[in-house]
């Protein structure tokens, strides 16, 4: 299969899947209890005109798949509606706090696997050695720990005991921005560093036991080029998978940390939204994040064609 | 001369595993919850919704072991009855989506065919969204308590788990004592439940238990965004959101349930690290 | 005399406080080759791994290794001669080599390591490649999946060599591949070696491929070494009785013998048997002073060293005898089993390949009919399509009081199926279920035969007492047991069921050869006496003269040639059972020019 066809096959398949989970979200209106005209109407006084203007412009009177489909058209151009609260288009909400999000998500991706590959790959040549041992308990740890206990427990020593860093807000400009995001970031990075961590480590432990290691060290190679080009090479196929699961999951880690640290992030958005019924926003939510979940895997999809010798053959090949 | 003759420093791989003192330290970790979950009744100082407006928000004293948030409650009394709802929703969470993922995981990985399809799509499609997201989404719009959250995680866990087994049993359908089953003319249930459950008991053993600390972390983290328990229940999760303003006046208010959730949640999953690899060594061919 | 190159003296390998390896000494000179030969648990491999300090962690060593005059530690993490002075060379081609490299990679990277100049590695690489045989130069840009074992493993021997190192260790290197390929990569082996002068130590099991590479050859059982010789006189006259033991028990593929003898019992680990002769316990010729002290290794002529008390003494008792003998005529009966245009096509992706392509044949009630074959004749899609585990692509099979039977099978079908044909798997650590006492699995087994079992425990002792075991073993669990008893048991566990036909997929082809004779003794008696038909498939000519009357000769999924064991494998008529049978390693002659 060449590299485009794979490439068209998988976005076939998120498109279906995306499909399908269109109609769930979209379901969740008929789904929810009460009238939905009731719930759209959301703080305003519900007159009975006030109810039949709902209907009216959101085409309620009509049958399901016709409101669906309705919605799917607009969907697809981008319009989700507006915020039943604010008023505000849901593709502005969500515009306006994707950054953020995305700065808390990204810089603890990075922590995360500046600290995580290089402190697997060591822990996983040599297991049982104090830096393996410490690794573990670690990971043990963070891993367990949930993340807002994290967040509390930093925002307590460096924020007030040490009164290092800002407990709350986003900051301006970059370096401001580094500044806040730092305790977030980390909070966020802990509970993934575990995850990846653990990843690396079992996958170098895998690698390492291979013959062609063995073989590698029986013909004198250096234990740099071993490390780079044996053990790290090899392992990289599931430390990728690991890595693009924490991306699309970091979102789940986000709403947490932000609510921790006070950000206007997506995160608090969905929160606060679910928290009024706000429901076209908690839509437009919904099927932003399945689509970044889905395009994440598609990516980590498409780098194992760089990384897998036999993938990229059978590219060629064909 | 002889060459240098050096220590080993790896253990005998012959030897059995030994359980470990941290092994029982999490075991006492885990017991004590469940003692305090049995026992609050009795042995908690102060009832834990009890309020004392005159001593609200205090520090660690003789009469408050630590301290009282915000209304006056004392902490230490809420943090032993927060034990209830730290370990029955994980354990229903667990044991239901251990359950379902244990017989989906079987039938799938041991038939394959049209089931094994459609519930590998389903499974493709709920991965797309975040399960956490999920149960914000669907707990916080139904407007659910924390049984609605607790039956939201297991249908959201199950999905793990009936890879995980699932990947366990076409792994121990290719080796030949399963060929030598069917051969012999048993049954495709009897081969299941009798030949391949058996073998991969370690795997569900320990995943269930993982199960049990996922389903923790999530009906916490659902609490502290005030979804699930009820608001004013003593509640690991919800402790840390109501209490998150007297940070600096009690710091144990938050630290407190922040901890005995970490504590908890640590030591069921250094149980089942050490579970899955006694109960590997018992299975291991060799 | 010639300063040794690599010298081992007391060497010693243990963990904890268990030794596994025991007081090996050995010394090679420049140019010269030498074997360590021995089943598995003799240490052979430890040892190979201590010659170039690759120990597994957790292991110590004592002891001294030197090379060319330098002392190095055998458990050194970082170890100057190893790969330069002392180069190793694994047994698996298929694990070899990196999966994310090019062949030429491999050698490229070994090449640089060792200080040559960017500039001329690509044109280096190509010598490299020619010297081990492989002149199409397209080879270096290929992936190790993308190469048979054949070439994994030369192209794995060059990257090995780019060092230009003095003494080659090669482990098993040949066990892996069929047996055409061994024929060639061994005969490359010794060419090389003594082209480029170069010391060689050849791990093997098979005292025939030490034989045919090495001027000399070391013996090892559990840990020890048990006698040192020239190889043409371990080949001709071998002192100590294990020694004989191992070359009595090798089948024959020359000729049919009436008994196969194999060792009784099986090998102890090294640590318990210090103080005493290992072999003991398995030795006819024991007396008190066997286990009163370990034997000495001692020189008994010069250059000839055996570690046994009674040497002298047992000159004439102790040979090989070949048991040669005539087969019993066979009077099969009706068939019992018929295929009939079998063919199995996998599709993967947009590739097919076809696994057999059109094999027909039937099975006469009591014969014993055996199907040889190298990896990917399609020996085992045979088993597999009769047992029902996989369905044929075209093409039906007939089992006696059946009917035929094609596609996919119903529950009724496959019961039915089962009392017609059982079938014995090759890796006894995987064919019984380690969850299960021998008792269960057998008792499992009695459940669907046709008559009703009575009394289940005399019953399942019965069973065990058929193939040779005690019915003690009914309580215990896989674990406990040897290779040897759990395929006993694999056939107890088929012969439960009563059927007409045993089906062994290379039963013994995992076991060590000592235990071999034993497991193929049982099989010939239940052809022989019990009158079940057997349809053995394996790779080995050997077990195929002693087991089967007929063969039939598989290569790329088509019977080739067919016909009487004795004939084909004396004269065999189609080029590639012709090839075949000139690549069987064998005791004497020179097999692999």
């Amino acid at each position: 299969m060449t590299l485009t066809a794979y490439a068209l096959r998988r976005i076939a398949a998120i498109l279906i899947i995306l499909a399908v989970l269109s109609l769930l979200v979209f379901g969740l209106l008929a789904l929810m209890p009460g009238d939905p005209a009731l719930t759209l109407l959301g703080p305003k006084a519900s007159t009975p005109e006030a109810l039949a203007a709902v209907r009216e412009r959101f085409g309620l009177n009509d049958p399901f798949l016709t409101q669906y489909a309705r919605w799917v058209g607009n969907a697809v151009r981008g319009d989700f509606g507006e915020s039943i609260y604010s008023g505000d288009a849901v593709t502005t909400l969500i515009a306006d706090r994707v950054g953020v999000t995305a700065w808390l998500a990204v810089y603890a991706l990075v922590l995360t696997v500046l600290v995580a590959v290089p402190l697997g790959l060591a822990a996983g040549t040599r297991t049982g050695s104090r830096t393996d041992r410490a690794a573990t308990a670690v990971s043990l740890i963070t891993l367990s720990a949930p993340t807002f206990a994290v967040g509390f427990l930093l925002i307590y020593v460096f924020a007030v005991k040490l009164d290092l860093f800002p407990s709350f807000g986003a900051g301006d400009g970059f370096f401001d921005t580094l500044w806040h995001m730092t305790l977030p970031a980390v909070t966020l990075a802990a509970g993934q560093t575990a995850v990846l961590l653990r990843q690396t480590r079992a996958a170098t432990m895998d690698v390492a036991e291979r013959d062609f290691v063995t073989f590698a060290r029986a013909r004198a190679i250096s234990s740099g080029r071993i490390r780079q080009r044996y053990l790290l090479r090899n392992a990289s196929l599931p430390v990728l998978t690991s890595a693009g699961l924490l991306l699309a999951y970091g979102l789940t880690g986000a709403v947490l940390v932000e609510n921790v640290f006070a950000l206007q992030g997506l995160g608090t958005l969905l929160v606060r939204s679910v928290a009024q019924l706000d429901l076209p926003v908690v839509q437009g939510l919904a099927m932003f994040t399945a689509l970044l979940v889905l395009l994440t895997n598609l990516v980590v999809d498409l780098l194992y064609f760089a990384l897998d010798p036999r993938l990229r053959r059978a590219a060629v090949a064909s | 001369m002889t060459a240098a003759v050096q220590p080993a420093a790896v253990a005998d791989p012959a030897r059995r595993v030994r359980w470990g003192w941290l092994f029982w330290a999490a075991v006492g970790v885990v017991a004590l919850s469940v003692l305090a979950a049995l026992t609050v009744r009795w042995i908690a100082p102060y009832e834990p919704s009890a309020q004392n407006l005159v001593d609200s928000g205090q520090g660690p004293s003789g009469q408050h072991w630590l301290g009282t948030d915000q209304l006056g409650r004392d902490i230490f009394s809420r943090l032993l009855a927060g034990a209830r709802t730290g370990l029955i929703g994980p354990l229903v969470v667990a044991i239901g989506a251990g359950f379902i993922g244990t017989a989906l995981g079987l039938w799938t990985g041991y038939a394959g065919g049209a089931v094994d399809s459609v519930v590998m799509r389903t499974i493709d499609l709920m991965y797309a969204v975040p399960p956490l997201l999920v149960a914000i989404v669907v707990v916080g719009l139904f407007g659910g308590g924390y049984w609605l959250a607790v039956g939201v995680l297991i249908v959201l866990s199950a999905p793990g788990d009936v890879r995980i087994v699932r990947a366990a049993v076409m792994a121990q359908r290719e080796l030949p004592y399963v060929a030598a089953a069917r051969t012999v003319g048993v049954g495709p249930l009897r081969i299941a439940v009798r030949h391949v459950l058996p073998n991969v008991t370690p795997t569900v053993v320990a995943n269930v238990l993982l199960q049990f600390v996922v389903g923790l972390i999530a009906l916490s983290g659902l609490a502290f965004l005030g979804l699930g328990v009820e608001a004013g229940s003593p509640d690991w999760g919800l402790m840390v959101a109501e209490n998150r303003g007297i940070l600096d006046l009690n710091p144990w208010a938050v630290i407190g349930p922040a901890v005995c959730i970490s504590l908890l949640a640590i030591a069921v999953t250094v149980i089942g690290d050490r579970v899955y690899e006694v109960l590997s060594q018992r299975t291991a061919a060799r | 005399m010639n300063e040794p190159l690599l010298s081992v003296d007391d060497l010693g390998i243990a963990v904890d406080h268990r030794e596994l390896v025991h007081r090996v000494s050995l010394h090679l000179a420049r140019g010269e080759s030498l074997a360590l030969v021995g089943e598995s648990g003799s240490g052979k491999s430890l040892t190979a791994r201590a010659l170039v300090s690759l120990l597994p962690s957790g292991l110590r060593a004592t002891g001294t290794l030197h090379v060319d005059g330098a002392e190095v530690d055998p458990t050194a993490r970082s170890a100057g001669h190893r790969g330069r002075q002392v180069a190793l060379l694994l047994q698996d081609p298929f694990t070899m080599l990196n999966p994310t490299m090019t062949a030429g990679d491999h050698i490229a990277e070994t090449l640089t390591a060792a200080g040559r100049p960017r500039a001329d590695v690509p044109a280096e690489v190509t010598r490299r490649l020619a010297e081990v045989g492989i002149t199409d130069p397209s080879v270096a840009g290929r992936y190790p999946f993308e190469l048979s074992g054949g070439m994994s493993q030369r192209v794995a021997l060059a990257a090995a060599l780019a060092n230009d190192p003095g003494v080659l260790v090669a482990d098993e290197p040949t066990t892996a591949l069929d047996a055409t390929t061994q024929h060639d990569v061994l005969a490359l082996l010794r060419r090389i070696q003594a082209d480029r002068g170069m010391g060689l130590v050849l791990i093997t099991h098979d005292l025939r491929v030490a034989f045919s590479v090495c001027d000399r050859v070391m013996v090892m059982y559990a840990g020890s070494i048990v006698e040192h010789a020239p190889a043409a006189a371990l080949r001709d006259q071998p002192l100590h009785p294990y020694t004989v033991g191992l070359l009595t028990s090798v089948p024959s593929t020359e000729r049919y013998q009436q008994r196969l003898v194999g060792i009784d019992g099986s090998v102890p680990a090294t640590h318990t048997v210090l103080d005493r002769c290992a072999f003991a316990d398995r030795c006819a010729h024991r007396i008190d002073a066997c286990v009163a002290a370990a034997p000495p290794l001692v020189e008994v002529s010069p250059g000839r060293f055996s570690a046994c008390v009674r040497t002298g003494e047992l000159a004439a008792a102790v040979q090989v005898r070949d048991n040669a003998g005539v087969r019993a005529p066979a009077a099969p009966g009706e068939p019992v089993l018929q295929v009939r245009d079998l063919r199995k096509v996998y599709r993967s992706g947009g590739s097919t390949h076809t696994a057999l392509d059109g094999v027909s044949f039937q099975l006469r009630r009591g014969e014993a009919l055996g199907v040889v074959g190298e990896s990917g004749s399609g020996k085992t899609t045979i088993a597999r399509c009769l047992l029902g585990l996989t369905e044929a692509t075209e093409g039906e099979i007939e089992f006696a009081g059946v009917g035929v039977v094609g596609g996919r099978r119903s529950t009724a079908q496959r019961r039915a199926v089962a009392r017609v044909v059982q079938c014995v798997f090759q890796d006894p650590y995987s064919t019984l279920n380690p969850m299960h006492t021998v008792g269960a699995t057998l008792a499992e087994a009695l459940a669907h035969r046709g008559r009703p079992v009575v009394d289940r425990d005399a019953e399942v002792a019965a069973l065990l007492q058929r193939v040779g075991l005690a019915p003690e073993l009914a309580g215990r669990r896989p674990v406990a047991l040897s290779g040897g008893q759990r395929q006993r048991v694999a056939i107890a566990r088929a012969l439960a069921v009563e059927p007409q036909v045993l089906l062994c997929d290379e039963p013994v082809a995992a076991l060590d050869v000592s235990v071999q004779a034993q497991v193929l003794e049982l099989l010939r008696e239940v052809n022989q006496q019990q009158g079940t038909s057997l349809l053995f498939i394996t790779h080995d000519l050997g077990v195929v003269r002693q087991v089967t009357e007929r063969v039939l000769v598989l290569h790329r999924g088509a019977v080739v040639e067919e016909g009487a064991t004795d004939a084909v494998l004396d004269h065999p008529a189609h080029e590639y059972t012709q090839r075949l049978v000139a690549s069987m390693p064998r005791v004497g002659g020179d097999w692999l020019t």
